[in-house]
């Protein structure tokens, strides 16, 4: 277990070294530069002193070698947008936000979506499990954009039961403030929920019809302990792998949703920086989400085991 | 084992459901602090207050809420920003010698808020100003060496900041800022010392010119040329750009609250030297994106002033009449307009005609564009707005737009025009008929607007001279530039707007100096022939004398030497709770003076 660990992890720095060194050579290779936007109103003279001063007259190579040896003790470099900013304090004063809107909208919505997954699965071919699986479509076909705006406008606009836009700060940075989030972790869960429920119910229905389920009910075991013991069980497989990617999506921001309610998160920082080729920041942020994604799954390989006994860890191929 | 394993996962998931079912349906007491209800400031107190201005009770809140992109927000650092929304919270918490405004029938005025008053010498080379006493918020008092300081500072080589070339009036300005950072602190420094501001005592400033440039007052009113506390900047050190903590006003209001691209509260300077003029206790600037949300917000009343575009403007223009609020339309600094490549070999081979330009620029009917076409902004038919003034004498009071004559006499009748841009094919010996020409337009911009756009001027210029058009439209700005940088274009257009109020900052860009010959495709030529029409201001000082020298300039760029195709003056919509009152709207520099705006009941 420990070969295995230690192996991983030495994986994990390879993936990331190679992620940030494709990263900044696209970046490189994509034309423009953060400064051009910019630069075009000024006089020549004004422009080239700019370009110096963020060492970006220097050739790619050398700027490439700069920045990973800095990136080793851990600094990204400071934004050319946001003079001030690097990503670790971006991180540190935006994330908190969008991790607070993540979480709340996967515990809602992967819950909610279990629940009608295994409801559904239950009562397959019932109008149960007909509606639910009708608003599971409708909830994916439908962007997250138009929930919101929905929401926004009748919840709050017309009847006027929650605020508009806001998100709570300070000491209810992370409890209180309740009715601020209620909007924005509703727009946000309906996507999770369809998604759960579809996938878990298309899996129950692969085991239900699995010999040793067969097996347990001729044991005579009760039904609640054949669907929690044996059907639930080996269900969640899928979701288990799955779910990893929806966490580190979820709390590192989602662009639509913190846009609409005003919400000082994350997410739209993703866009932002490549728009605007701020190289520090994109780097930053696509070393970070990888970082989070290969822990994420790292920790998924280690609960497969607690699930399922059959999938073993080795330090072997 | 396994099995407590799996039932624990289980109840903790049950638990955590419950939970998550609690966060759904909560509703917490307390109000977070980033979102304090302002609301209360629109639908007003029942209470009568005994404030009375003109008539008029005054809300017992004076607090108001704003729309405020603060994604466009970079840096605290006045010298180094370079966007309205930075202007907009500088304006009202720091002051300088002059602050931007408009007066009672929305017209620009430079309001005299850091100077009390000034003169200026007969040749129009020294300006001095006398300084008002007025504090920081730190207690220190503002002195005209701040002012030297900051001017140094915005240009010197070493900060590279953006508008250093505001400095390029004054005596040694562009001197200094057109130095490289290479070319020692010794010489930088130097240089720095020879510019042309000196603090004659705390009270005195003196700016000396290189050449009349009335221009510098509304320069002055521009952030970048704030005064500055060098002590401070010192003090913060990196943090100084980045953060508000530490920072000191001298402005109407302070900054209290700051929230990166969402928020920021500014609240009242008790000790600002004219605090009784200000009423309003607090304004809370929230970054609301999207223009739906705006709605729902302005209408009830949470926002008091919101700025839309498109279908948004369009409607809330038609909707104006019930009264709750007032549609307002300063005069405008804006202008779009076409460019020609005429810098590389153009892929058409038709830019270098002057007739095949007029042409062009004939065939757009811009009545049609700007008013069934897109049902917003004003048909342009010169390159300077009405917005624009020579000292206090109206410049477009005073000069016919070029283009009125011209448009009148073709009518964008297609005939006529394929007859001018014929004779323009002859004079370059190009013997192709007129379907065989395609003409490359380069261009940015996937919205509704811009696609219209685009859509727009490919059929007129096909319709009306029966060429071809190429409209490329690149979904990226930087991809868009590197074409343009290469030459791979006949034309491209531009929106342009004015950062100070005098024709100069349209007119500059196709000088020598100017930009339009780093990215408007303009000739070397052409710029040193502008130069001699333009070279007269240098030592003009009459405005009228100045408004004839950019009039014979203007025609020679729009209607002679046809340098550009101007088509629309932009304009832009705002609209005002009429419980909000005094409300400026300045047409340059900043959006919104609201230094002594207050709530009604």
């Amino acid at each position: 277990m420990l070969k295995y660990i230690v192996r991983r992890f030495l994986e994990m720095i390879v993936t990331l070294f190679v992620i940030a060194t494709a990263t900044f050579f696209l970046l490189a290779a994509v034309p423009g530069d953060p400064l051009s936007d910019r630069v075009e109103k000024l006089p020549e003279e004004t422009r080239i002193n700019m370009y110096k001063k963020y060492g970006l007259d220097q050739p790619v190579l050398q700027r490439y070698v700069t920045t990973m040896k800095s990136m080793l003790k851990g600094d990204f470099g400071e934004s050319i947008r946001m003079p001030g900013y690097d990503i670790t304090r971006l991180i540190r004063e935006t994330m908190p936000i969008s991790a607070r809107l993540g979480i709340q909208t996967i515990l809602v919505g992967v819950l909610v979506g279990l629940l009608l997954g295994i409801l559904a699965a239950l009562f397959r071919g019932s109008w149960v499990d007909y509606t639910i699986m009708f608003f599971a479509i409708l909830m994916i076909s439908v962007p997250i954009l138009i929930f919101a705006l929905l929401l926004q406008k009748y919840v709050a606009g017309d009847l006027g039961l929650l605020p508009v836009i806001g998100w709570p700060s300070g000491s209810e940075q992370w409890f209180g403030g309740w009715e601020y989030t209620v909007l924005p972790t509703l727009s946000g869960c309906f996507t999770y929920i369809a998604m759960y429920a579809r996938l878990l119910k298309t899996s129950m229905l692969d085991v239900v019809n699995q010999d040793y389920i067969l097996t347990a009910r001729s044991k005579g075991l009760s039904e609640p302990k054949i669907v929690f013991r044996h059907l639930l069980r080996n269900s969640f497989i899928p979701v288990i792998t799955v779910l990893p990617m929806s966490i580190a999506g979820a709390i590192t921001g989602s662009f639509f949703i913190e846009r609409v309610f005003s919400i000082p998160g994350f997410g739209r920082y993703f866009i932002e920086a490549v728009q605007a080729r701020d190289v520090s920041i994109v780097l930053g942020q696509t070393v970070i989400m990888s970082a989070i994604y290969v822990v994420l799954i790292f920790l998924v390989d280690i609960l497969y085991t607690l699930l399922d006994p059959r999938i073993r860890l080795s330090g072997k191929g | 084992m396994k099995k407590k394993t799996l039932m624990g996962a289980l109840s903790l998931m049950l638990v955590l459901l419950l939970v998550a079912a609690g966060c759904g349906t909560g509703t917490g007491s307390s109000t977070p602090a980033s979102q304090s209800p302002a609301s209360s400031t629109a639908t007003g107190s029942s209470e009568a207050s005994s404030a009375t201005t003109g008539g008029e009770n005054l809300a017992a809140t004076q607090e108001i809420q704003l729309d405020w992109p603060a994604t466009n927000f970079y840096s605290f650092d006045i010298n180094a920003t370079y966007c309205a929304e930075e202007s907009i919270v500088f304006s009202h918490v720091l002051e300088g010698l002059f602050r931007s405004s408009a007066d009672e029938n929305g017209k620009q005025i430079y309001v005299e808020s850091g100077c009390e008053s000034y003169t200026v010498s007969d040749d129009g080379l020294v300006y001095t100003f006398k300084l008002r006493d007025n504090k920081w918020s730190d207690g220190q008092k503002v002195t005209a060496q701040q002012y030297v300081d900051s001017f140094r500072r915005l240009g010197d080589p070493r900060n590279a900041f953006d508008y250093s070339y505001f400095i390029d009036d004054m005596v040694g300005g562009k001197e200094l800022y057109t130095m490289s950072a290479e070319d020692g602190d010794a010489a930088i420094e130097a240089a720095m010392e020879n510019l042309g501001a000196k603090a004659i005592d705390d009270n005195t400033l003196e700016i000396t010119l290189h050449s009349p440039a009335p221009q510098i007052i509304s320069k002055l009113a521009n952030i970048q040329m704030f005064p500055i506390r060098l002590d401070i900047i010192e003090k913060l050190g990196e943090t100084y750009a980045s953060d508000v903590n530490g920072h000191v006003f001298n402005g109407p209001f302070i900054i209290t609250n700051y929230v990166k691209d969402n928020s920021m509260i500014l609240e009242k300077n008790p000790d600002y030297w004219d605090a009784e003029n200000v009423k309003l206790t607090k304004v809370t600037l929230t970054n609301v994106e999207d223009p739906s949300t705006e709605d729902i917000m302005f209408k009830n009343g949470e926002l008091v002033c919101i700025n839309p575009d498109g279908d948004y403007a369009k409607a809330y223009r038609d909707g104006s009449d019930a009264g709750d609020y007032t549609v307002v339309t300063p005069a405008s600094a804006g202008v779009e307009y076409f460019f020609f490549n005429r810098r590389t070999a153009s892929p058409s081979g038709v830019m270098e005609s002057q007739k095949c330009r007029l042409a062009l620029s004939l065939a757009v009917d811009r009545v049609e564009y700007t008013g069934s076409v897109l049902g917003s902004d004003i048909p342009a038919y010169g390159y300077v707005n009405n917005a624009f003034d020579v000292g206090t004498t109206n410049y477009r009071e005073n000069v016919p737009e070029p283009l009125l004559d011209l448009q009148n006499e073709y009518n964008c009748d297609p005939e006529k025009l394929q007859a001018l841009f014929k004779e323009g094919l002859k004079d370059l010996n190009d013997t192709r008929e007129l379907s065989d020409i395609t003409i490359k337009i380069i261009a940015t911009g996937t919205t509704a607007r811009h696609k219209q756009k685009q859509e727009y001027f490919k059929q007129i210029w096909e319709q009306k001279l029966g060429v071809k058009i190429d409209m490329t439209v690149f979904g990226d700005n930087t991809l868009y530039r590197e074409a343009r940088s290469n030459g791979e274009y006949d034309m491209g257009y531009i929106s342009w707007a004015g950062d100070y109020n005098d024709p100069m900052t349209n007119m500059d860009m196709f000088l020598t100096t100017g930009q339009g010959t780093k990215f408007a495709g303009w000739s070397d030529e052409g710029a040193a022939e502008y130069d001699k029409l333009m070279a007269p201001l240098s030592t003009t000082v009459d405005p009228l004398e100045r408004i004839k020298i950019y009039g014979e300039a203007e025609k020679w760029l729009v209607a002679e030497e046809v340098a550009l195709i101007p088509y629309l003056y932009t304009e832009e919509v705002f609209c005002l709770n009429n419980k909000v009152k005094d409300f400026k709207f300045p047409s340059f520099g900043l959006r919104y003076d609201f230094t002594h705006a207050y709530v009604t009941e």
